[in-house]
């Protein structure tokens, strides 16, 4: 071939091929563009559903601002070993947003933050995190760089925060809950217009004086001009002050006036404003103080000025936090906790154990006080920080708004619905009155049971491991429910086949040498039960659910009253319910069950709704325990409020979910205050004992293992059950998907092991060796 | 297009005539095998799913995939059949094409093989079909792109080590280019991610067919196609 033909033939294929390369690069740009999605999962968990399009649609103009650190490490550190993988998370957000937009019909606008990204993420409320390894920042320190995934949903100057969004399956969740939240929000707000609005004059009034006196504090004089006060930091700053007090008289001095015109207006209209306008009071009551100070010439009041000056950014903290809460109580749902009968109460204790003084004297004198005060007091500290930790995960930061409802006391009124969580003590019939006209008004009711303390190898003061043993917990609540038509049969449900295992630890001893290992066994008392139903928002959408220690239950007479009646989760026909003494070591216990003849099903967990007859129907009404005796004139009135009929909604689970009590309360129980003066040494014992109960807590969880990690993700929908929002549990139940694998024996799983391995390579082989012999035998010879 | 079909099954059977194929595949499988039920434990995992299996096999493909097409065009270069193939009535691309449909088919064979994990993952549990689909699916994506990375450098290359390095490096730089994200210029992250075979893969695994990586997969795939078309007209006008 000529040399230039084959030049100009190269440079042509060249050509061609830089335009091919080019039209795959714009194809793919295009793609990023215009794409489409098929969802092949079974649950459709990455489609947006129904509840979620009329959401988005609800709301006219929406402005979402998304806040994307550029550099965001590909996982990070979670704790308990755990990392979080972040690759493509930035992309898995965008299109659940865009997803959002693209049914919103234009309604809503896609902003995205480009600028100085984490700063104003943090301004705007959202969580920053940081990955696990720290960098020597501008100042040489070491500093750990601050990531932001997360948005603000803007609508009708009402703003929601996604504080922190890592988890893509509950990308549509966490949304659709903010847009119905927003909704709600604007509705409700509306009827308390003005309260709003004067919360924020407040709020704006306090902030301006409060950064008012924080510029004065911090003002540098300009170059040339001498200090006030010369070196003397004290006289300085107080000098500073003084300077700064037409400017801030100015701004601050209004601000009593205004408080006490709120105060008169609307104070005792919301509880929440009476909260804000208590913190700004005693903002102002400082302020008070601060001003004559200000120009004091003596080093003593201007060291007052300077730590009132100090102080009242702290105040308002407490008034952003207040404020806060008011902004976003209109349509806000709070569950109440009952606490105070050994239920699962994940609230710190309110009152310290010992008192702190009452400590520091008795440990004067006496050293092993001293010691047991300190061990007590970090028990103490250790359970009141689980317990924060536990309703902070379980509850605040997935939305969820909870109040403790202590016992001897009126339920409060704020609450939407109450949750009951595994009583093990009884009650008193006052309680039971309150929860009675609490379901009577028709407030939700979900009560989760625990009716029997079942211990597996727990520690005893000595620090050994116990026998085994079941024993029934003393609630009464199965009483309360009776008269709804809920009847708790007393036996625990056991399923022969489908189960999940327990953790146990057992010593292992070679020759001298022992150890402690944990094994998982099958454990028929977790019944993994499979029949849920569909119907019920609760359940929809799951496929199964492991629910430990769950008591059966019978609604026959619910059904006899014409009440509502739904079953939600119930057992096989193979299944068997148990009270009282049985084996529980699980080897015999898996004996026991599969040779037992079924006797299910079970119902496990039921709704009833409907009207219901009060439990205390012809009954004088009770009082609360050391309550005097009432006017005559008080009596009427509340009798007038008694509920003897009304329209009730009442969920009953079998199970405690495996969440138990661990409060200072029952882990000290039988200490007694007098024990340490008392010159004995008694109370050392009693230390053990009390470290004992709390590691049986703990154990007891370990035990649960992976069990307790998928019924605390069943907890959030009782919860959106109990504040209604039943639309959002179906998109929750999406995402919440864990496919166990049935039970086999450890032979079947060596088989399918080694099938799984070898069968596959083997025929094929053999399927390659007898080609070849085949072809072998064909070939001709010579 | 006749032609490309018929190089296309001749190369297809001309790889289950060696029993190269067969030694290929086998330790494939028991590699997988021993990974899904041994290293990950999958009953110890107590989850009815094939997720360990597809975060294994990208990078094993890494490795298995230049093992294979390797010797598509080096070989027949090398023992100088190419030349008589070319003699034929039948143009390069015709040639390129039918030897990476051979190899797309040997993929499949390969895949199809896996298909007892599935099985006994159905027999002891109930898994979501979806991921399962989506996952083998991008199986096969990814396999065709290193495949047509290998054809490529199979086509740069007499060796076929020098080929089988070559698609090594290239697959391995795709695989791995994510992990270079927070070392490279700002400017050019949102390439380097788009261009990671893994973030792609990861979309599709969960069980989410998309069209951007369906584009992104099948334009890598073709490029690499093209290129090798390109290198071998060109060396046949060099001579």
């Amino acid at each position: 071939m000529d040399k230039r033909v084959r030049f100009r033939t190269g440079t042509n294929a060249l050509l061609t091929l830089v335009l091919i390369l080019a039209c795959i690069a714009l194809v793919n740009v295009l793609s990023t563009m215009f794409f489409v999605r098929a969802d092949l999962t079974e649950n459709k968990v990455y489609t947006l559903s129904e509840p979620s399009i009329e959401a988005v649609r609800a709301l006219d103009d929406l402005e979402v601002r998304v806040f994307i650190s550029e550099d965001l490490p590909d996982e990070i550190e979670e704790g308990w070993g755990r990392t979080r993988r972040l690759r493509g998370i930035e992309r898995q957000f965008m299109d659940k947003l865009n997803e959002y937009r693209s049914y919103a019909d234009g309604r809503m606008r896609l902003v995205r933050v480009r600028q100085d990204i984490e700063s104003q993420a943090e301004n705007a409320r959202l969580r920053l995190f940081s990955a696990d390894e720290a960098r020597v920042g501008q100042t040489g320190m070491l500093e750990f760089t601050r990531y932001a995934v997360g948005a603000t949903f803007s609508y009708k100057n009402i703003t929601e925060v996604l504080p922190l969004a890592l988890d893509p399956e509950h990308y549509e969740y966490e949304i659709t809950k903010i847009l119905l939240r927003l909704r709600e929000r604007a509705e409700a707000g509306k009827l308390m217009d003005d309260i709003l609005e004067v919360g924020e004059e407040l709020f704006e009034a306090v902030g301006a004086c409060s950064r008012q006196v924080e510029r004065a504090t911090q003002e540098v004089h300009e170059e040339g001009e001498l200090p006030l006060g010369g070196d003397d930091p004290v006289a300085r700053l107080s000098g500073q002050l003084s300077l700064a007090l037409p400017q801030i008289k100015e701004v601050c001095d209004p601000l009593a006036q205004t408080l006490a015109a709120v105060e008169q207006h609307l104070a005792g209209r919301n509880e929440d404003l009476d909260r804000l306008l208590e913190s700004v009071a005693q903002f102002v009551e400082f302020y008070a103080q601060l001003e004559p100070a200000m120009g004091a010439s003596e080093p003593r009041e201007q060291r007052r000025a300077i730590q009132i000056a100090d102080v009242l950014p702290r105040i308002l903290e407490t008034i952003d936090h207040d404020h806060e809460l008011l902004v976003t109580s209109p349509g806000r749902r709070t569950v109440g906790v009952l606490c105070g009968h050994e239920e699962f109460c994940p609230f710190a204790a309110e009152q310290p154990f010992i008192r702190p003084d009452l400590a520091q004297v008795l440990g004067q004198n006496n050293p092993f006080v001293e010691r047991f005060v300190n061990q007590a007091t970090q028990l103490e500290q250790e359970i009141n920080e689980i317990n924060e930790s536990v309703r902070r995960g379980l509850f605040t930061m997935r939305g969820f708004d909870v109040r403790k409802v202590t016992p001897n006391a009126p339920l409060p009124g704020d609450i939407n619905a109450l949750l009951i969580y595994g009583p093990r003590k009884p009650m008193s019939e006052r309680m039971m009155y309150e929860i009675d006209q609490f379901l009577l008004s028709g407030r939700p009711v979900a009560v989760l049971l625990n009716e029997w303390d079942v211990s597996l190898r727990n520690y005893d003061r000595e620090g050994e491991m116990t026998r085994t043993e079941i024993l029934p917990n003393q609630s009464n609540i199965g009483q309360l429910l009776e008269s709804y038509g809920v009847t708790v049969t007393g036996g625990l449900v056991l399923e022969p086949e489908r189960h999940g295992s327990v953790a146990l630890t057992e010593v292992i001893r070679q020759g001298q040498l022992a150890w402690q290992s944990q094994r998982d066994f099958p454990f028929p008392l977790f019944p993994t039960f499979f029949a849920l139903n569909q119907e019920h928002a609760l359940v929809r959408g799951l496929s199964h659910l492991t629910l430990p220690y769950a008591a059966a239950l019978d609604t026959s007479l619910a059904e006899a009253a014409g009440h509502e009646v739904a079953w939600l989760i119930r057992s096989s026909k193979d299944a068997v319910a148990r009270a009282g003494e049985f084996p529980l070591l699980p080897p015999q216990l898996v004996e026991m069950t599969r040779s037992a003849e079924g006797e299910g099903p079970f119902d496990v967990a039921v709704y009833v709704a409907g009207e219901f007859a009060s439990h205390f129907e012809g009954r004088e009404e009770p009082r609360f325990e050391g309550s005097e005796i009432v006017e005559e004139d008080e009596d009427m009135l509340a009798a007038a409020r008694r509920l003897q009929r009304g329209d009730g909604r009442l969920l009953v689970i079998g199970s405690h979910l495996g969440l138990e009590n661990l409060s200072t309360e029952r882990v000290f129980e039988g200490f007694d205050l007098a024990q340490l003066s008392s010159g004995g040494m008694d109370f050392l014992e009693g230390l053990h004992l009390y470290m004992a109960r709390y590691q049986n807590w703990r154990l007891r969880i370990q035990q649960l293992g992976r069990v307790l990690q998928d019924t605390v993700r069943f907890l959030p929908n009782v919860m959106d059950w109990a504040v209604q929002n039943e639309e959002l549990v179906s998109i929750r139940s999406k995402g919440f998907i864990h496919r166990p694998l049935r039970q086999t024996t450890e032979g079947q799983r060596r088989a399918l092991r080694y099938t799984g391995i070898l069968a596959a390579p083997l025929l094929f082989s053999l399927f390659g060796l007898i080609r070849w012999q085949v072809r072998k035998r064909r070939k001709p010879t010579f | 297009m006749r032609s490309t079909w018929v190089i296309a099954k001749r190369e297809f059977r001309s790889f289950f005539d060696s029993p190269i194929a067969y030694v290929a595949i086998t330790v494939f499988l028991i590699i997988t095998g021993v990974l899904f039920f041994l290293a990950d434990d999958f009953f110890a995992a107590n989850e009815a799913t094939l997720r360990p299996l597809f975060e294994w096999v990208p990078l094993i493909f890494v490795f298995y995939m230049p093992a294979i097409s390797m010797r598509l065009l080096s070989e027949e270069r090398r023992s100088g059949t190419f030349e008589l193939l070319i003699t034929m009535p039948i143009r390069e691309h015709e040639v390129i094409l039918g030897k990476y449909l051979a190899a797309l088919g040997f993929l499949v064979v390969t895949l199809l093989l896996t298909l007892p994990y599935p099985i006994i993952v159905a027999a002891v549990g109930t898994p979501d079909w979806g991921p399962m689909i989506g996952g083998y699916f991008g199986l096969f994506l990814v396999g065709a792109v290193y495949l047509g990375v290998g054809l490529m450098t199979s086509a740069w290359t007499h060796n076929q080590i020098i080929s089988f390095v070559l698609a090594l490096l290239i697959n391995g730089f795709f695989y791995f280019i994510d992990k270079l994200i927070g070392v490279v210029w700002a400017g050019t992250r949102d390439v380097f991610a788009y261009l990671s075979f893994d973030q792609h893969f990861q979309t599709i695994s969960r069980g989410v067919i998309d069209t951007r990586n369906l584009v992104f997969y099948v334009s890598l795939s073709a490029a690499s196609v093209l290129i090798a078309s390109y290198s071998l007209r060109r060396r046949l006008w060099k001579g």
